[in-house]
């Protein structure tokens, strides 16, 4: 990978297939820090960390920046139940020469709950946020 | 007889929520429990600086979505947001340690649905300067049972 360019990494995301990102586990903690970052006591969802690199993580390595987010809410998760993810690239695009990823992930635990689907606009060249906002 | 779907009007603004971002609610966010890289760009400034170079970190963007999510709880009731709720929202401008986020929402479509009715409403944050930090969208699934809104708080 060290040896593309960026051009090259990014016609290299394939897009459509799912992928297993492992199963994580929300705690009490979590939630409450959840709760206390946002100023809301009554927060139900944190964030969901996967505990597997997705393959753009293997292509882009290091930050990416969000750019847009889409949360759809279907159950709070229950601390100490396991939460199976599911990411797909579903699409990649490019703005002028900038690239971006869009990816979607489904979170589902282990009693068939859904939780929360979350598809998220990654900027794959981070260093265009401190050349405009720097 | 209290605000329902029945009689909520599209242009309604709601009551804003303000916020206050602080380096300490972002490290909770962004560097917390289950977090694999608990220094990153969120928590950082040698690792903003690194990745994105900025001179210091700045907020993730789905803080602001909760702040979003919250004003569609407020609005719908936390129960039903929680089993029915969407927010789609872009980040426009980094949000800073320090900036006091003014979160506005105005009901823009109301219509019926297969199971209730869609409530959608045109969500912004703004910081202290008046300026634009995210735009997006909040949206609930009401069911036709009479359920009240709270538009002020």
């Amino acid at each position: 990978m060290e040896n593309l360019t960026e051009k090259e990494r990014f016609d290299r995301l394939e897009v459509g297939a799912d992928e297993d990102l492992g199963t994580t586990v929300v705690t009490q903690r979590q939630i409450d820090e959840n709760r206390k970052a946002l100023d809301w006591p009554d927060a139900p969802f944190p964030v969901l960390h996967a505990p597997k690199l997705d393959s753009t993580k293997m292509l882009f390595e290091g930050a990416r920046v969000n750019a847009r987010s889409i949360r759809r809410f279907f159950n709070p998760p229950v601390p100490g139940k396991k939460i199976r993810l599911t990411m797909r690239v579903v699409d990649k695009y490019l703005r002028g020469d900038v690239p971006y990823v869009v990816e979607e992930t489904t979170a589902i635990d282990e009693d068939g709950r859904k939780i929360e689907v979350m598809t998220v606009h990654q900027l794959l060249r981070t260093r265009k946020v401190g050349e405009k906002w720097a | 007889m209290g605000v329902t779907v029945a009689n909520i009007e599209v242009g309604t603004q709601l009551a804003p929520l303000v916020k206050h971002m602080t380096l300490e609610k972002m490290v909770w966010f962004s560097g917390g429990d289950g977090r694999r890289e608990k220094v990153n760009l969120h928590t950082d400034a040698a690792a903003a600086e690194r990745d994105t170079g900025m001179k210091q970190p700045f907020a993730s963007g789905r803080i602001s979505l909760g702040y979003a999510s919250e004003l569609m709880s407020r609005f719908v009731g936390l129960d039903l947001f929680s089993h029915a709720g969407t927010i789609d929202f872009k980040f426009i401008k980094p949000v800073m340690p320090g900036d006091t986020i003014t979160v506005h929402g105005r009901v823009s479509e109301v219509k019926p649905v297969d199971d209730g009715t869609l409530v959608v409403v045109d969500i912004y944050c703004v910081n202290q300067k008046g300026e634009k930090t995210s735009v997006g969208s909040g949206s609930a699934v009401m069911p036709d049972d009479g359920s009240e809104l709270t538009v002020q708080t």
